[in-house]
């Protein structure tokens, strides 16, 4: 108790330095927690994408063609749905597999063709609908009858719906999309523009146009959900015993098909970085982020410490008393990084709140949502709440604190405990 | 009194070296956050290649036949859809709010195709060196609306001309693919050169038409003219308003059916180009603003480090102070002295980290780095930032020492 009311009155007696401390703790604390939650949106599981951490993404095909020997051509790109249900439809350990087209289209949607709105549009089949879970507001999904007899069925979100109809409760409703009339079957809540996946204004049935076309390449993108404890290196090695089938059915027109390490995991997916011609490296982005947290608080750290330094000569009497009591070295230690920690603390915290009010403001500035989302009122919308609150950030914060304290306290807590009691108190008395 | 500041600097020593040491590594990290911003968009500081202001586009679309809207026409489709569509542009064309209109093949600014080959001069065979390019086709007035910059001097008006005559207009190059050699567009201006199985005429060197303001495009890029009798293959539209007419024409746009829809064909999703261009460079920008806010917190960082720092030794030289003021010191001289220690010191952290981030650069970076100029020119703007930073930053401290009366701060002594 006395060491927390002697470290309030030592904070009162040093305004500025206490100000200075806190603040530049609290700085560190909130840009190491800001460039976290940055990655961590990218990979956290919200909905509708709760299981984000089970699904892994095939999106393409990297075909090389030889003659005597050299290459002629190459050609990468999205696969046709008959080559992804070959590479991707029967592997062990999934649990559900999807197909959605490989990139977003816009469409002309309105009550009437005449009057339309652009929106984004996203094509999948029934099973999409139960690997990720949406927030039906009106009606339910197409099912896979519907898909493979092309009805036009279509589902809107919340936003889309209120667009076109000034209401939500629209299941039933007709509306033409690129002037073919649709029924409207669902309403889903809004989807953030940050989970990739999912994010759409319109949702299309997968019907027999993309279903029959007939070549190695098309349009199409596979959602795999794995099995729980299935590893994701479990499912690229059979891809790797997949694509030495697959070369072999392609040998006899000299085509050899590139197996860039997938399906990927939504890290690399929210990077952009399932690439279709090369393989994606996730080890240089993750070893640039490490020595980025480390530059965030170890340089912060060093200025704490050469203030600490000056902080503790002022106190050299008082160590010096207490080493004269019979204070051991380590029980000085102790006490400076105790009084640094509550410090510490109380920089994480601001640090912390101010991290969490900065990304749910702000952050639209530090997110980059593609082209797609330049639709509606999608476009520079915020995370939400859930996708940011997580209490891994509380324990960061904390590790953050403790590391911060370590770093800038400890070298000056060792000399300050190696002050000779006599020395410091004739030092004083000088 | 300089050499009276060495020695009082020297007596700090430890002090200095651990102050040194962390203003070094702030200002490393901090020139290094910055070459790489630059390396990164150093393209913004290059033409775009066209003006974007007042430009808006559209997606040119067509009925499906599925739709019980569509108007069969037998074995006249695709003549019909020509008309419709040319009747469509010229629609937008006689607006009063419109300046110019043309259409395009992947030929719209920020379009990220890769779509190219290599020029020739015509006669050469396939080995021989070419200019690698990406291809765009455009209608001749496109010149116009995009404001295509000659590298010669032409006004847009002229490339319009060159374009209407079956002419092409190669760009500049920023960078070449590889360690390949490629022919300057200089050699090939004015040249007949072959692509796509035919023979064109260069008619001059633009600006390059860039896919975004960041980037600094490998290889080079070729503008095509489609004639009015190729309609069918555009695939988008793009409309020079006049000044200040932008919404007006939206409006006009949005109310007139006759300008969206024929038949057939209908025009959609109209959007400002510079709007595109801001979705477009998402994330590069986004890149640019987490590098600033990193390189503002870290001087913010060093600025509260040298505030409490100084702001100690400004207590402990209080005695100090007063004895100099005794002896004849002036406020300003105290002034001068508190800010020239803190900049000697700024000024070892700088050499100290401009050796370590040379030997770094050389080792690491070198291969990245579009000029070693942009490193020389940032390691200068980093030091100038710090001095500045670390100057605001001890201005309340110094001022303090300033203050400090003679007599009052003696009479413990």
């Amino acid at each position: 108790m006395n060491y927390f009311r002697q470290l309030y009155y030592d904070m009162r007696h040093q305004k500025v330095t206490t100000w200075v401390s806190v603040s530049g703790t609290a700085l560190s604390i909130f840009l190491v927690l800001v460039f976290f939650m940055v990655q961590q949106v990218k990979i956290v599981g919200v909905a509708p994408e709760t299981n984000r951490e089970r699904i892994l993404i095939g999106g393409s095909l990297d075909i090389h063609a030889f003659k005597d020997g050299r290459e002629i051509w190459t050609q990468s790109g999205a696969m046709s749905y008959k080559i992804a249900r070959q590479m991707y439809g029967n592997l062990d350990g999934i649990e559900m597999v999807a197909y959605t087209n490989a990139w977003i289209e816009s469409y002309e949607v309105g009550e009437s063709a005449n009057n339309s709105t652009s929106l984004i549009g996203k094509i999948t089949d029934a099973a999409f609908w139960n690997m990720y879970d949406f927030k039906f507001i009106s009606g339910s999904p197409y099912n896979e009858a519907s898909c493979e007899s092309g009805d036009k069925k279509v589902v809107l979100s919340r936003t889309a719906a209120r667009k076109m109809f000034k209401k939500e409760d629209v299941a039933g409703q007709s509306v033409y999309v690129n002037s073919v009339p649709y029924i409207v079957c669902g309403v889903v809540d809004d989807v953030s523009p940050l989970l990739k996946a999912t994010y759409s204004d319109i949702y299309l049935p997968l019907g027999p146009e993309q279903r029959e076309v007939n070549d190695y390449f098309g349009d199409i993108m596979v959602l795999l959900l794995m099995k729980p404890g299935v590893k994701e290196q479990d499912i690229k090695k059979q891809m790797e015993e997949m694509y030495v089938k697959f070369n072999s059915s392609l040998a006899d027109q000299n085509l050899v098909a590139v197996n860039h390490e997938g399906p990927h995991n939504s890290e690399v997916f929210s990077n952009d970085m399932a690439f279709s011609n090369r393989t994606p490296d996730l080890s240089i982005a993750h070893r640039e982020t490490y020595i980025l947290y480390c530059l965030l608080l170890l340089l912060p750290a060093i200025n704490l410490s050469s203030m600490m330094r000056g902080r503790l000569r002022s106190r050299v009497s008082e160590i010096g008393v207490r080493r004269a009591f019979g204070a051991k070295r380590s029980g000085i230690i102790m006490q400076i990084l105790g009084e640094n920690m509550v410090v510490s603390i109380l920089g994480g915290i601001i640090g912390l709140v101010v991290s969490i009010l900065f990304m749910l403001f702000l952050s639209s500035f530090f997110f980059s949502y593609g082209v797609e989302s330049n639709s509606l009122e999608m476009n520079y919308s915020n995370p939400t709440f859930m996708m940011l609150f997580r209490w891994k950030n509380f324990v960061i914060a904390l590790c953050a604190c403790v590391v911060l304290n370590i770093l800038s306290a400890s070298v000056p807590a060792w000399i300050a405990s190696r002050v000779e009691p006599a020395l410091a108190i004739s030092k004083s008395r000088a | 009194m300089k050499r009276d500041l060495f020695r009082q600097m020297k007596h700090e020593w430890i002090d200095n070296v651990w102050l040194v040491v962390g203003l070094a590594i702030v200002s490393l990290t901090v020139w290094w956050f910055s070459i790489v911003l630059y390396n990164k968009n150093e393209g913004l500081l290059y033409s775009r290649g066209f003006d974007p202001e007042d430009v808006y586009v559209l997606d040119v679309k067509q009925i499906p036949a599925n739709s019980p809207l569509y108007a069969d026409m037998g074995d006249d489709n695709g003549e019909g859809n020509s008309n419709d569509l040319r009747e469509l542009i010229a629609g937008i064309r006689s607006s009063q709010n419109v300046e110019a209109a043309a259409f395009s093949a992947n030929g719209i600014p920020y379009s990220y195709s890769f779509h190219g080959n290599n020029l020739r001069l015509a006669g050469e065979v396939e080995d021989t060196i070419g200019y690698s390019a990406n291809f765009r086709y455009v209608s001749p007035d496109m010149a116009r609306i995009l404001r295509f910059q000659s590298r010669t001097g032409k006004p847009a008006e002229e490339l319009e001309r060159i374009l209407r005559d079956g002419g092409i207009l190669v760009s500049n190059v920023f960078k070449i693919y590889g360690n390949n050699a490629m022919r300057t567009p200089e050699e090939l201006n004015g040249n007949i050169v072959e692509a796509n199985g035919k023979e064109y005429r260069v008619g001059d060197i633009i600006n390059q038409v860039r896919r975004s303001d960041f980037d600094l495009s490998y290889g080079g890029m070729v503008i095509f003219p489609i004639d009015e009798k190729d309609v069918i293959e555009a695939d988008r539209i793009a409309v020079r308003v006049k000044s200040g007419k932008g919404e007006v024409f939206r409006e006009e746009f949005e109310n007139t059916p006759s300008m969206k829809h024929q038949r057939n064909m209908y025009l959609a999703d109209l959007k400002r180009l510079t709007d595109e261009g801001k979705a477009c460079m998402q994330k590069e920008s986004t890149f640019m603003r987490y590098g600033l806010l990193i390189i503002v917190a870290l001087v913010f960082v060093i600025m509260l480090g040298m505030l409490g720092t100084f702001w100690f030794r400004m207590q402990q030289r209080v005695g100090e102070i007063a004895i100099r003021k005794v002896c004849g010191a002036t406020s300003g001289d105290i002034f001068r002295r508190v800010i020239s220690e803190s900049l000697i010191l700024l000024l070892c952290a700088s050499v100290l980290a401009g050796i370590i981030g040379w030997v770094l650069i050389k080792v690491v970076l070198i291969e990245e780095l579009n000029s070693l100029e942009g490193v020389a020119i940032m390691e200068i703007l980093t030091a100038i930032v710090l001095a500045i930073g670390i100057v605001l930053s001890i201005w309340w401290p110094a001022k303090k020492a300033m203050q400090i009366e003679p007599a009052v701060a003696v009479k413990d002594e």
